[in-house]
């Protein structure tokens, strides 16, 4: 998946209109067996197409976070199931599979791979929704909130920075932080800027290019344009007498 | 995948079956109950957002919930708080939350809630008689579904009348009969509907001494529930919250 300029501008439009099901959908179409995998990728590919950095701001200053750094830290314990086991029953618990839509908190059905009752083994990944809803709903509710209890405590699915000045940065996997952070990432680009873009460099190339280009791209072009006409300017005949 | 299904969800009722003994007032000894399934916990969580009617239907959900659990159709209203105690202690634990402290009472509330002992039938003498009678979960549900109509439909109205909506059907529920000299009306043989215009229609000493035999047993209730915390007396609430871990 290309990070384009167009690309980048559709998903803000997206963003603008509340078409939050379009966007969620192109989350979704990356690589990736689950959220963090996906979410890793994404974060990829906008270090390649997009900027370098992360711009964090914390209590009104600006923080800029090198994005290789971030991928760096960003390591796959988040990913490895997490087992809990409590006398007879045990349970595995993983990240969600896909990014979803419209909700604070991911179902807690997507979160489990697999629950165990003594010598009875259910595999969670191969069922459908339904029917992990009603097995769920039939769990004793004892049970069920050691499965709460195991979800709250863990955080080992919880992504932080060593930085101290971004303690507050957090993105926990088991709820929906990771679409939420990219939500506020691709938000980056306003309209403005689009229209700004296209206004400034069609004098000099053609809209397939500008829009067929990444925004890394589109920051030399601006770059070079501005030297250009830097120049240009400089080498103009001058008319003072 | 469908026997990996029924297996596992065999293993489960087992173990609903296996654990749980609760203590009970009317027949004062001790029944199986399964334990509290996570929809069960959902649906009473869920009446939170039912406005006006929420509390009925949490009511009627905690009914629901012990009759399915215990199988049991005679088990009367004064063994609710025991059995909901007990469940709650069963699937939650007995931390409870207060004003965003925790507290372990529960188990000491318990021992509480089983020593009550309150009078499950009374008669009122004179010349309308009245048999009250502690009714049974089952039937104060059929009245709480009548209440919950009767709200709803005043819900367009002042909140004043459904509060005084609820407080006649409170009344309804512990009515067995109304006799005037050899006439006797059985409740039960009426419709919800009638035994309220019934109920409307009785003098106010009588409505007082039904009323005291109701607060008798609800203050009861009340004085078990109450613990020490470091800012005096408190009283533990049964809402929705109580089984919210």
């Amino acid at each position: 998946m290309r990070l384009s300029f167009e690309k980048i501008k559709e998903i803000s439009e997206w963003l603008d209109t509340n078409q939050e099901i379009k966007f969620c959908h192109f989350l979704n179409s990356f690589d990736g067996e689950n959220v963090y995998q996906k979410f890793k990728n994404i974060l990829i590919k906008w270090e390649y197409h997009v900027n370098d950095f992360l711009t964090f701001t914390i209590d009104g200053s600006q923080i800029k976070i090198p994005m290789y750094y971030i991928l760096q830290e960003l390591t796959d314990d988040i990913e490895t199931p997490k087992v809990f086991v409590n006398n007879i029953f045990s349970f595995e618990l993983q990240v969600p599979k896909t990014f979803q839509m419209g909700v604070d908190h991911i179902p807690i059905y997507d979160l489990i791979s697999s629950i165990s009752i003594e010598d009875v083994h259910l595999d969670f990944k191969n069922l459908d929704r339904e029917n992990k809803q009603s097995i769920i709903d039939k769990l004793p509710a004892n049970l069920f909130s050691k499965v709460l209890e195991g979800l709250i405590n863990d955080s080992s699915k919880i992504f932080k920075l060593n930085n101290e000045s971004l303690s507050k940065f957090k993105i926990n996997f088991y709820t929906n932080d990771p679409m939420l952070f990219l939500k506020n990432l691709f938000s980056n680009y306003s309209k403005e800027y689009f229209q700004d873009i296209i206004f400034y460099l069609s004098k000099r190339m053609s809209c397939d290019a500008i829009l067929y280009s990444d925004i890394k791209d589109i920051d030399f072009y601006v770059k070079k344009y501005n030297e250009e006409t830097e120049q240009q300017k400089n080498t103009m005949p001058s008319l003072d007498f | 995948m469908e026997d990996n299904i029924k297996n596992f969800l065999d293993k489960v009722d087992q173990l609903k079956s296996d654990n749980l003994k609760v203590n009970t007032i009317s027949k004062n000894s001790e029944i199986d109950c399964e334990s509290l399934t996570f929809k069960q916990q959902k649906d009473i969580i869920s009446t939170i957002t039912e406005g006006i009617t929420g509390p009925l239907k949490f009511q009627k959900n905690l009914n629901d919930i012990i009759v399915e659990n215990t199988k049991d159709k005679e088990l009367k209203v004064v063994d609710k708080l025991l059995i909901i105690l007990q469940l709650r202690k069963d699937s939650v634990g007995t931390v409870v939350k207060l004003k965003n402290n925790k507290y372990d009472v529960l188990n000491d509330i318990i021992e509480k809630a089983k020593k009550l002992s309150p009078k499950l039938s009374k008669s009122i003498k004179g010349a309308i008689s009245i048999e009250l009678e502690v009714p049974t979960l089952i039937s104060e549900s059929q009245v709480i579904n009548s209440c919950i109509d009767s709200v709803k439909k005043d819900s367009d109205k002042e909140v004043g009348k459904s509060l005084s909506d609820i407080y006649t059907f409170e009344i309804v529920k512990y009515i067995k009969t109304v006799s005037i000299k050899d006439d006797v009306l059985n409740f039960q043989d009426l419709s919800v509907r009638d035994r309220v215009k019934i109920v409307n229609n009785l003098p106010l000493s009588i409505n007082k001494q039904i009323v005291d035999f109701i607060q008798d047993i609800k203050q009861a209730e009340l004085d078990a529930l109450s613990f020490d915390t470091e800012s005096g007396e408190s009283t533990l609430e049964i809402d929705v919250s109580f089984f919210d871990s």
